[in-house]
């Protein structure tokens, strides 16, 4: 614009405020002066889009807004709902879970030697626990006799020697109750002989069910146990350790240690409490 | 609250201005913004542009008709600015740009929204012209362009003469007309402009 009176002449044009005369006249300007004609466009333009008070409005408030810095706010989806809905559930149960089990729970903790096989049986003063089984469902399997030793049930004698054992507890096909996966296997006895046996060594060994087990020497419990004398002839020998077994039919065997001959055999079932 | 009622809490927002739900959206959407224009070469100040542009589009949409959602509000928002984008890049370098098949869709059904959108990016560029002049000139150009007049004007902004006001509106609208010509979108505007004149 080359003076402001040149540029009320194009406000007033806009807004319709010149006589027919002056229109006619400044229409005929237009046609002839093509910078005149860009600022009438511009003019024009300029009052439509900035002289909306509620556009500029907006537009002062976009321009406050967008000089702030941005940070995405976190409105989550049904998605990240479930998932942090599962990992909290999994966190909870990893955290009952290594509670429940972490080392020194003396209720739960079964620590045991390698299985070695009954002959060899490791020298041991307090009872030594087999590796732990995991708590399985029930299984009719686990609790078929185990033919090997089924008749074997009862005392024996060893050779030509007179020795015979009974165990009082667990008395024969006795129902003993799991908690929480293990198992607290009283076995006690007596052990009947003329001869003196004090210096001798018996073993107490658990077998499963399984005679492919029995027969390749896999037990999964053994301790040596300490007789005491009671009366003339008659040594008691008791033990009652934490053995961690699934639901099933065990056979406990008193062997002589060095011995393979059972000198005396029960049976028990596990169930869960 | 639905995801769907929150899509037309913003839509309400931009037809109303309300600055609370406009902060909202910028703080929902810009992380997609920023994302998607630094990917094709441009820089969070793109992103911030985008962000106004599409707005202003949606507000002058929204002035005489609905918008009927087809998807979230955030697509359909990010779907425009991408749209947006699309053409800014196209315009700089001549080349090929994918347009957006879900956007090209709509416009195609309300052609408006060509309009709506070509008068949105010179409203912006006029703004953004305003922007650059000074307090005093700025306050003085928007009074006078909401029609207020000169006498009001010279008080408000407490001027000593109406003919210092006549002076002072000249030079700043000198000033802004100088600042819009130099815009390289300037020409765009004038083109189209002959054609409603």
């Amino acid at each position: 614009m080359r003076n402001p009176e040149e540029s009320e002449l194009i406000e007033k044009y806009l807004s319709d405020d010149l006589a027919k005369e002056e229109r006619m006249l400044f229409e005929k300007r237009l046609s002839a002066d093509q910078e005149l004609l860009e600022m009438v466009y511009l003019h024009q333009t300029l009052l439509r889009e900035l002289g909306d008070a509620k556009q500029l409005g907006l537009l002062n408030s976009l321009r406050e807004i967008t000089e702030k810095p941005y940070r995405k706010t976190f409105i989550p989806n049904i998605k990240q709902v479930v998932t942090a809905i599962l990992l909290l559930l999994a966190c909870i149960w990893c955290s009952w879970y290594f509670l429940a089990y972490k080392p020194g729970n003396s209720s739960r903790q079964i620590t045991a030697p390698e299985p070695v096989t009954p002959d060899v049986a490791p020298v041991i003063d307090t009872p030594k626990i087999t590796p732990a089984t995991p708590l399985a469902s029930l299984n009719p399997a686990d609790f078929q006799p185990n033919p090997s030793l089924e008749g074997l049930v009862g005392t024996s004698f060893r050779g030509d020697e007179p020795v015979r054992a009974y165990f009082a507890k667990p008395e024969q096909a006795s129902r003993l109750l799991s908690r929480n996966g293990a198992v607290r296997v009283t076995m006690k006895g007596s052990i009947l002989t003329t001869e003196s046996i004090v210096s001798k060594d018996f073993t107490l060994i658990v077998y499963s069910n399984r005679e492919t087990d029995f027969n390749a020497g896999k037990y999964l419990f053994s301790t040596q146990t300490i007789i005491q004398p009671a009366s003339d002839g008659e040594f008691l020998f008791s033990t009652s350790p934490l053995i961690k077994l699934k639901p099933g039919l065990y056979y406990i065997v008193l062997t002589e240690t060095g011995f393979s001959e059972p000198v005396a055999v029960t049976s028990f079932r596990v169930e869960q409490e | 609250m639905q995801q769907g009622d929150r899509d037309y809490e913003w839509l309400e927002a931009i037809r109303s201005g309300d600055k609370k739900g406009l902060t909202q959206l910028y703080q929902y959407v810009m992380p997609s913004i920023v994302k998607l224009v630094i990917r094709y070469g441009g820089t969070e100040e793109h992103a911030r542009d985008l962000f106004q542009d599409t707005i202003l589009i949606l507000y002058k949409k929204l002035q005489y008709s609905e918008i009927t959602l087809t998807s979230s509000f955030s697509t359909f928002f990010i779907a425009i600015c991408r749209n947006l984008w699309a053409n800014h890049l196209k315009k700089k370098s001549n080349n090929h740009v994918t347009f957006s098949d879900d956007i090209k869709s709509m416009y195609d059904d309300q052609p408006d929204w060509y309009e709506v959108e070509e008068q949105s990016l010179q409203t912006r560029m006029l703004y953004k012209a305003l922007n650059k002049l000074g307090d005093d000139c700025r306050q003085l150009l928007e009074l006078f362009f909401q029609k207020v007049p000169m006498d009001e004007i010279m008080i408000r902004m407490k001027y000593g003469s109406y003919e210092y006001v006549r002076r002072r509106k000249f030079m700043c609208k000198n000033k802004l007309i100088e600042f819009i010509k130099n815009d390289p979108s300037y020409k765009e505007l004038t083109e189209n402009q002959k054609g409603i004149l």
